[in-house]
């Protein structure tokens, strides 16, 4: 039997969520006990805060001097759960909007957790022209991520992650597809017909229906279906839906 | 040929550093003279992407061990995190594979920090339960690493080194000797390091690590963002006069310099351990 319930409380203390309690650390021969476990809080305050601001660097960049603060009250919010410092920001997005951050904060932190995800994620199933032949069932690739965004912050966040000037923020519906190209993350603008095709494609809808939908709103855009698909195969956008 | 060493009969794959972000493409595409490469398990437990494209570039060119940091052995089993690590290991196919004797966190919280456990018999049952565990269920060598100690618990009544060694042995598993590590708790907690290397039962050392640390006004902290210092070259070579040729790992994990610089980091290492081979019994 284990003293979890002991962990919990050391686990508490050095996340800063109960006060330091000494009394069980021995010391040592230049540090008092409180000296000691306070290592361990100091330590957990400056990995988390890191950890945090890496997975949300767009964010960390438009936040400034706030950064601090904000990210501090989201850790402290929302300690991390699982093994991997990966998904230490996962419940960002639901926080920032809890918080009611601003619609750009909001929609870097999306932009944000889209790229960190894209980075990792499993590489796509080329699609063949003979598979689109069959009119199968499809979902976007795993590396792939559709975002609406209500600015132009993928722009700014590009600027300020290569140290460049920052395009000024503009109010703007902005349909965008994250997704990895090799090993890089790329993002790009695309039409909205375009983008709500692959929505529609990735909420589950078949291809029949999700053509059709998009061609009655947008019927301008039935000659260039043929080629969209060829550029979805291509980039590997899109892949057949296995489940 | 690898010459073989300890009792497990692994390959001594020489000095090796830690493979990290900074130095991936540049590894594989310049292939430097470095013999072996760490992979830190929890980077590459993921789907795809660049992580695993150069992995699956590396493991083509280098003998490689995995590393890992958040087994939490003083805490209960995450399966999540057990189910990828054993297939990140099968990937690699390496002799053995590592983690810390420490806790990380409990099923609610995680710290990310590799706390040192309270040294009792209790504890011990626990950690030698899970090690017995994964070994079996890998059915590859695991090797438990010393961590560097900035704190002492009260409830702890068994030494260190001596409940380390009662783990290994209970458990037949490997260790993968910190000489860092112990030389930093040795300092924060007032023990002799040396001393502390004569009760460790060193035919099951399969691994060591190297690495450098920061000096505070009241404590040393593990910190892998020095060169290695003079004290802890002079207990590697202790070691290393005790267990005979061993693989040996450079850990540089912040303020990381170039390639070159950790590849003469290395060759440091090669000297002091063909020294202390060399040297008289």
């Amino acid at each position: 039997m284990l003293p979890s319930d002991w962990q919990e409380k050391m686990a508490a203390m050095i996340r800063g969520a109960e006060p330091l309690d000494a009394s069980w650390f021995a010391g040592g021969p230049t540090v008092t006990p409180d000296e000691q476990i306070a290592v361990y809080h100091n330590q957990y305050r400056l990995r988390m805060y890191d950890a945090l601001a890496e997975e949300l660097p767009g964010l960390s960049w438009m936040l400034g001097d706030e950064a601090e603060d904000v990210l501090w009250r989201y850790l402290d919010a929302n300690p991390p759960n699982t093994w991997t410092l990966n998904r230490i920001a996962a419940r960002f997005q639901d926080w920032a909007v809890a918080e009611r951050m601003s619609d750009e904060q909001v929609d870097m932190t999306k932009l944000d957790l889209a790229v960190a995800a894209s980075f990792e994620a499993a590489w796509g199933k080329p699609l063949s022209v003979a598979q689109l032949m069959e009119m199968p069932s499809l979902r976007l690739s795993p590396h792939a991520r559709l975002l609406r965004l209500r600015s132009n912050v993928h722009l700014i966040r590009s600027a300020a992650l290569q140290k460049k000037d920052a395009p000024a923020l503009e109010s703007i519906d902005r349909p965008l597809l994250v997704f990895r190209r090799g090993i890089r993350v790329r993002h790009m603008e695309l039409p909205l017909p375009q983008w709500t095709l692959l929505s529609r494609i990735d909420a589950g809808e078949d291809l029949g229906s999700a053509l059709e939908a998009v061609v009655a709103e947008w019927p301008d855009v039935a000659p260039q279906l043929g080629e969209w698909f060829k550029a979805f195969a291509e980039t590997d956008w899109v892949q057949v839906r296995e489940d | 040929m690898a010459r073989t060493v300890s009792r497990f009969a692994v390959p001594d794959l020489g000095v090796g550093v830690g493979y990290r972000v900074p130095h991936y493409t540049q590894v594989v595409e310049e292939r430097p003279a470095i013999d072996w490469f760490e992979l830190l398990s929890e980077n590459f437990m993921v789907e795809g992407g660049s992580p695993i494209h150069h992995l699956e570039r590396l493991i083509d060119a280098y003998p490689v061990a995995p590393h890992g940091v958040s087994l939490s052995l003083g805490s209960e089993e995450d399966p999540d995190h057990v189910a990828r690590l054993h297939k990140f290991v099968e990937r690699v196919n390496a002799p053995w594979f590592s983690d810390h004797l420490c806790w990380t966190g409990t099923r609610v919280h995680r710290l990310h920090d590799l706390v040192p456990i309270p040294y009792t018999p209790q504890m011990r049952d626990h950690i030698v339960d899970r090690i017995k565990s994964i070994q079996d269920r890998f059915g590859r060598l695991f090797a438990v690493e010393n961590v560097s100690a900035y704190l002492a618990y009260k409830d702890s009544i068994i030494r260190e080194q001596d409940f380390l060694s009662e783990v290994v042995e209970r458990a037949d598993c490997g260790m993968l000797l910190d000489v860092n590590n112990v030389f930093v708790s040795s300092c924060n907690l007032g023990f002799d390091p040396v001393k502390w290397l004569d009760s460790i039962p060193m035919d099951r050392v399969v691994q060591i690590h190297l690495a450098g640390h920061s000096i505070y006004e009241k404590y040393r902290l593990d910190t892998h963002d020095h060169p290695v210092c003079d004290e802890v070259w002079a207990l590697y070579r202790e070691a290393i006069r005790r267990i005979g040729p061993v693989s040996t790992l450079i850990e540089w994990d912040d303020q990381i310099p170039s390639l070159a610089r950790l590849a003469e980091e290395a060759d440091l290492a090669r000297r002091h351990r063909d020294e202390a081979l060399n040297a008289p019994v």
